[in-house]
């Protein structure tokens, strides 16, 4: 459904995005996953048709976004980082005027903008000024605002910025409802957000895909290898923790990450807790803390990061 | 043509929906009246001087009255227009509502051509309310309408020109004084 190609976008010397290629199929959700500054924005932009990049191509549906702008632009609904909204306006004047200016035909207009605003939870709003509106509902005029004239792509940038965690929670809900047969485009720098809605994930840093991945295929990866959280307490000068944790038979990987703070990677997710329990009782090294480390695509995600960073 | 009108209808009631609107028309209103009357009643004096007695027949109110006062308000619209047409684009940018305006199925002609013609007709509105001193004139005097009317599409066409360059100008900046204050130099440099 979308495709962008070597898509290059410099602003003098500094390269946005570097050469960035990935492929969306109908009616999938991809997480569009980056730290603040890695070219989220400046890609989203140029696939919405807003800016034109430096180098590359972008299709979206059977349309080139930079040779047939109009068609391309009607097939997309666009929720920029800030939701472009006229505080002077109320809701549904508003939602109005879009729906003029996307080609909502006048027979499906109103049914299409009650249908919006109702999926959105911003009819009891209707008539009121955008500019009193609190945040999460602007926001969620934003997303109103992308699918009033019912596109079948959907590029919203971080749609959950700013709001609080129950207002997080509903707008993820209403992404997955609206997906369907829509493909989406989210992009995000919070990890729960992409395990919880997307079926695919691209990770971008400094402008360029580190990974890009099923969230099926990605989550058996970092399944296969469970990670441990270890917390000591031990006044061993000799610091041989390390290597007396790594004797242990399945352990593939040990590393400090604070004084007292061991992240242990262990072969085939075998489970080593009591093991290590019993070894640490033995040494005497006072056991503060072990957990297991869930946050599987954290992990990962820091990992890719930091080893680009290398 | 259909979303040139809509993006006129939008920015029409956009002038009204804030206060910018009311305010630009009663200055504009206090300032030129003051002038028409001003303009009127020297006129007047002038029929009683007696330096004038024997030009009086060359006395008449489309050359005393309404030519100075079209040359007046035409300096008040270059103040003023600046004022009216410096939010149409640096808002937008400002607000972020560029980018709904940019990556909708528009093109752009329709977007400039759709705020230059709202604020044509608020300019409009501008010199219908300020006919009232014509209407005054008519009244109580016989000015030659021709040029009255010839006078008020010659405003009418100068106002267009100087919202195309407040348009200009505030396609360049996301800051509205700015724009304001690059409009102004244009106009007064070339004006």
């Amino acid at each position: 459904m979308i495709q962008v190609q070597n898509l290059t976008k410099r602003y003098g010397n500094l390269v946005a995005i570097d050469n960035v290629s990935f492929r969306v199929g109908q009616g999938e959700i991809l997480g569009f996953l980056g730290p603040n500054g890695a070219g989220k924005t400046t890609t989203m932009r140029i696939i919405s048709g807003y800016m034109p990049p430096t180098d590359g191509t972008v299709r979206v549906g059977d349309f080139d976004v930079l040779e047939d702008p109009i068609k391309a632009k009607r097939q997309i609904g666009y929720l920029p980082e800030n939701p472009p909204l006229y505080n002077d306006m109320t809701v549904q004047g508003y939602l109005d005027f879009v729906a003029d200016i996307k080609n909502v035909s006048g027979k499906n207009k109103k049914a299409k903008i009650d249908l919006a605003m109702e999926r959105c939870g911003i009819t009891d709003v209707r008539r009121r000024l955008i500019g009193n509106l609190s945040k999460g509902y602007r926001q969620r005029i934003g997303i109103a605002q992308a699918i009033v004239h019912d596109p079948a792509v959907l590029v919203l940038d971080e749609p959950t910025i700013g709001l609080d965690p129950k207002q997080i929670i509903e707008i993820r809900y209403l992404i997955k409802s609206l997906a369907g047969d829509r493909t989406v485009i989210l992009s995000t720098h919070l990890l729960p957000e992409v395990t919880m809605t997307c079926t695919r994930v691209v990770i971008i840093n400094e402008g360029k895909i580190v990974l890009e991945e099923s969230l099926e295929t990605l989550s058996q990866r970092v399944n296969g290898a469970q990670m441990l959280f270890l917390k000591l307490n031990y006044n061993d000068k000799s610091n041989d923790v390390n290597e007396k944790i790594l004797s242990l038979p399945t352990v593939s990987e040990v590393k400090e990450s604070a004084y007292g703070e061991f992240i242990i990677q262990t072969k085939g997710g075998a489970d080593i807790r009591e093991e290590l329990v019993k070894m640490v009782v033995k040494n005497g090294w006072g056991l503060l803390e072990l957990r297991p480390l869930t946050h599987a695509l954290e992990e990962v995600f820091l990992r890719v990061i930091s080893t680009e960073g290398e | 043509m259909k979303p040139v009108f809509t993006i006129i209808r939008r920015e029409f009631k956009s002038y009204f929906a804030s206060p910018i609107a009311y305010i630009v028309l009663v200055v504009f209103l206090i300032l030129s009246g003051i002038f028409f009357f001003l303009y009127l009643q020297s006129f007047v004096e002038s029929q009683f001087d007696p330096r004038f007695q024997f030009l009086r027949e060359r006395l008449n109110l489309n050359d005393f009255v309404i030519r100075p006062y079209f040359g007046t308000v035409s300096i008040i619209l270059l103040l003023m227009i600046p004022l009216i047409t410096m939010r149409l684009i640096a808002e937008e940018r400002k607000n972020f509502t560029a980018e709904l305006l940019f990556t909708s199925p528009l093109r752009i002609i329709h977007i400039v051509l759709g705020k230059f013609l709202a604020s044509l007709s608020f300019f409009g509105v501008m010199l219908i309310l300020s006919a009232i001193y014509v209407v005054v004139l008519e009244a109580y005097g016989n000015p030659d309408s021709g040029p009255v009317l010839t006078g008020y599409l010659g405003l009418f066409l100068l106002g267009g020109c100087f919202i195309a360059v407040g348009l200009f100008a505030s396609s360049l900046t996301e800051n509205q004084i700015i724009s304001a204050v690059i409009s102004f130099g244009i106009l007064l440099f070339f004006g």
